[in-house]
């Protein structure tokens, strides 16, 4: 075995990402300011900030959809460009965006269309992840015959069924009730670590980001920068009614508030 | 709601009383009663070649209805997805829209002389600009954020078209459809009128000329009920058919 | 060089500019193949617009149809609407008169014509009969939908201030009909536009369409091209100018609506 560690690529890393946008007076802003982090293989990562500070135009220039003006995004090593990025993203978004007119082993099939996975595995594929999420049983049901909950278990099997190298996660719970979120939450974490994907998480509800991750990078709105990247050392599992847990919290929040006057607004805690 | 279905009936029954009662104060040759009328319909059936005519029609509306549909849909969704096609293509439709209905049977029989493309060009030229314009503003209305996530899977372009794109159109479509196909059995009446030998149209025109009320309203009543019962039929299976996977609205 | 193309094909009037260009150039060179009788070109057809004006009546003849058309239209409007506001009310109406509008949303324009010959001989009335009773129906499901449609809350609010049901019906009904008043308005007009020219052919002797069915009997094609571009410049006319300043003036509380 070798003494030191291999240097292996991060599973994302942005550097210097600046986004600009010109509104209909031409007076330009900019939307991300220099924004760097990284994700390391099999991290769980969140990106905290209050609700509004251009966190969902993150996760859309990573995934491609958005384009940048200047910086470097790689994934798996790769630079991402309109047509070049070669690694596979996963996306869970808020909403669960399925093809209502779908059922929900075909709305995981037509996500691996896009991909290169031979078309005899498909089906298996979905039945997989399908019992993964606990949706066994469900397969041929319409999107709209489920609840919200169960939708969101639909959107994160799709995200997995593709294999990705990297999930993005657009604040995925915080539209549901919180019963139903806490759930999610603990299997989210429980297929995290049966698949070590490595995952972005955005969100602004602060005890989730210090529940779910290893590394919370702090952003404020305004500019919207990264100011602070934060190491979660607690072991797994992790107990939410754990004081350590509300005492990590504590010191993020005064960090926000130390930030700007107005960032602990849409703050959750 | 059976409510519902009693009322229709009630309505109906009534305007049928009206007419009965009116077709007494005057001769027959003015307003017959709704059985005599009825004595033409089927006396048209048996004896004339009713079914003929209106197969004709049909055959006629369904040509010219799928093509204005076809050529409206694709249109419509290049119009709503390239801004430039949009504007580009906006003024001809308002154009073609602005046309008089009895602008393209004229043109048709000056150009083609009597015959079948008389209906064809005129149902086509007439309703497709509706259908460019109704897919048109439902393109614009979708939302944006299921096409972003297949473009986030990496879905080819022409599969986001086929299966998320026309899906979600799919309501705006069928109300499309229903519009096109009341139009275009409007169309095929002047169409006949004007420049063909046979069918509904032609038919009405031959009793309009013996000033035969009587078989006018005959075959006025045959139309509508084709009419009905191809949308209430058809049309509402087609839909009922696309729509399955929507959880009944309860009213 | 594509920069200047990406501003232009961004540019809505430019656009729109270009493709009326390209549409009449298009037609210019088909028409170079054909002879005026069948397919005239442009210029030809634009000469004898003029001349219709100055030589011909052409002016007459619109305006015979324009008073047909208003005739009709405001006949259909009115009694539209009242129906469509009671049957919006009351459920009943809704559903008696739901299902004549339907048969009378069936029922072409051309039957209609047809009978009122028979039955009234060749008169204005074969122009205002089926103009009216084909609008009427349509006006009446749009105001009814716009009735169900408008805000109980807001009413209710009213009442609680125990304002009095006249100024209820003008300050806070009507208003909020007004978008489907408007919506409708444009629609039958556009509507009894269509029909107003098809029953011209029965037998009147005058308006666009006789003209146009006089020169189709002619086989001219020449003068059927240029009666329909007046007509149609009429229509855009009335349709730009005419029901978007009204739509100002009816709507200026609302935000502009920013693509």
């Amino acid at each position: 075995m070798n003494g030191g560690k291999e240097k292996m690529t991060a599973a994302i890393e942005v550097k210097n990402l600046t986004k600009t946008f010109k509104n209909m007076e031409g007076k330009t802003f900019k939307v991300l300011d220099n924004i760097s982090l990284k994700v390391e293989k099999e991290e769980f990562v969140s990106v905290l900030g209050p609700s509004g500070c251009g966190k969902s135009t993150l996760l859309n220039t990573i995934s491609g959809l958005e384009p940048f003006d200047s910086g470097v995004i790689l994934v798996n090593g790769k630079p991402v460009g309109s047509n070049g990025n070669e690694a596979r993203i996963g996306y869970v978004f808020q909403n669960p965006r399925l093809l209502n007119w779908m059922t929900v082993e075909k709305n995981i099939t037509y996500a691996l269309s896009g991909t290169d996975i031979p078309k005899e595995q498909w089906k298996g594929i979905a039945q997989d992840v399908i019992k993964i999420v606990g949706l066994r049983g469900v397969e041929n049901s319409y999107p709209l015959q489920l609840s919200g909950g169960m939708q969101q278990r639909v959107s994160i099997a799709r995200a997995l069924a593709i294999k990705p190298d990297i999930i993005l996660m657009d604040e995925p719970f915080s539209h549901l009730d919180e019963i139903t979120a806490e759930k999610l939450r603990e299997e989210l974490l429980d297929m995290w670590q049966k698949t070590k994907v490595s995952i972005l998480f955005v969100t602004h509800d602060m005890s989730e980001a210090v529940f779910l991750s290893d590394k919370i990078y702090m952003m404020s709105a305004k500019p919207t920068t990264i100011f602070m990247e934060y190491r979660v050392k607690m072991k797994r599992p992790r107990n939410k009614l754990d004081g350590s847990l509300l005492k990590i919290e504590k010191k993020l929040m005064e960090k926000f508030q130390k930030k700007c006057a107005f960032s602990a607004e849409g703050i959750a805690v | 709601m059976k409510n519902r279905t009693l009322t229709e009936i009630l309505a109906l029954t009534l305007i049928i009383v009206i007419w009965w009662v009116a077709s007494l104060g005057l001769p027959s040759r003015v307003l017959p009663s709704p059985p005599v009328v009825l004595e033409y319909i089927i006396q048209d059936f048996v004896e004339g070649n009713a079914l003929f005519h209106i197969s004709q029609t049909l055959f006629r509306i369904i040509l010219g209805f799928f093509a204005a549909m076809g050529i409206g849909i694709a249109l419509g969704v290049l119009m709503g997805t390239k801004r430039f096609w949009g504007n580009f293509f906006g003024t001809w439709i308002m154009v073609g829209l602005s046309f008089p209905d009895i602008m393209w049977p004229i043109l048709a029989i000056i150009w083609f002389g009597l015959g079948e493309m008389v209906a064809f060009l005129s149902i086509t030229m007439i309703v497709m600009p509706s259908v460019t314009v109704h897919i048109f503003e439902g393109v614009k209305a979708t939302d944006k954020s299921l096409v972003d996530m297949a473009k986030v899977f990496r879905i080819k372009k022409l599969s986001i078209i086929r299966r998320v794109y026309i899906p979600m159109l799919m309501p705006h479509i069928m109300s499309t459809m229903r519009y096109a196909l009341a139009v275009s059995w409007k169309i095929v009446i002047i169409a006949e009128l004007f420049g063909l030998s046979n069918g509904v149209g032609f038919m009405l025109n031959f009793w309009y000329r013996k000033f035969q009320v009587g078989q006018i309203l005959a075959w006025a009543l045959m139309f509508i009920i084709i009419m009905v019962i191809l949308d209430k039929f058809v049309l509402d299976a087609i839909e009922k058919r696309a729509f399955k996977w929507r959880p009944e609205v309860k009213l | 060089m594509s920069k200047v193309l990406e501003k232009f094909t961004n540019n809505r009037l430019a656009v729109e500019i270009f493709s009326i260009a390209v549409l009449i150039l298009a037609w210019w060179v088909i028409s170079l193949n054909f002879t005026p009788r069948i397919l005239p070109g442009p210029l030809f057809v634009f000469n004898l617009i003029i001349q219709d004006f100055t030589e011909g009546n052409a002016a007459y003849h619109l305006g015979r149809t324009l008073i047909r058309l208003l005739v009709g239209f405001f006949a259909g409007f009115g009694i539209g609407t009242g129906l469509g506001v009671l049957t919006g009310i009351k459920r009943f109406w809704g559903n008696f008169f739901g299902i004549i509008v339907t048969i009378g949303l069936a029922f072409p324009s051309l039957v209609w014509a047809v009978l009122t010959v028979c039955w009234f001989g060749v008169s204005e009335m074969v122009a205002y009969i089926p103009i009216t009773l084909i609008i009427f129906p349509i006006v009446t499901v749009n105001i009814r939908e716009g009735t169900k449609a408008v805000d109980k809350s807001l009413v209710d609010m009213a009442k609680v201030f125990r304002i009095k049901k006249l100024g209820i019906i003008r300050r806070v009904y009507i208003p909020m009909l007004m978008p489907y008043l408007m919506g409708t308005m444009r629609f039958a007009f556009s509507t009894a536009w269509k029909i107003v020219t098809v029953t011209e052919i029965f037998g009147l002797t005058s308006g666009v369409g006789y003209m146009l069915a006089y020169w189709y009997h002619e086989l001219y094609a020449a003068q059927v091209f240029a009666w329909a571009i007046i007509f149609v410049i009429v229509v855009i006319f009335i349709e730009k100018f005419i029901f978007v300043q009204i739509d100002k003036k009816v709507f200026k509380w609302r935000p502009e609506a920013k693509l």
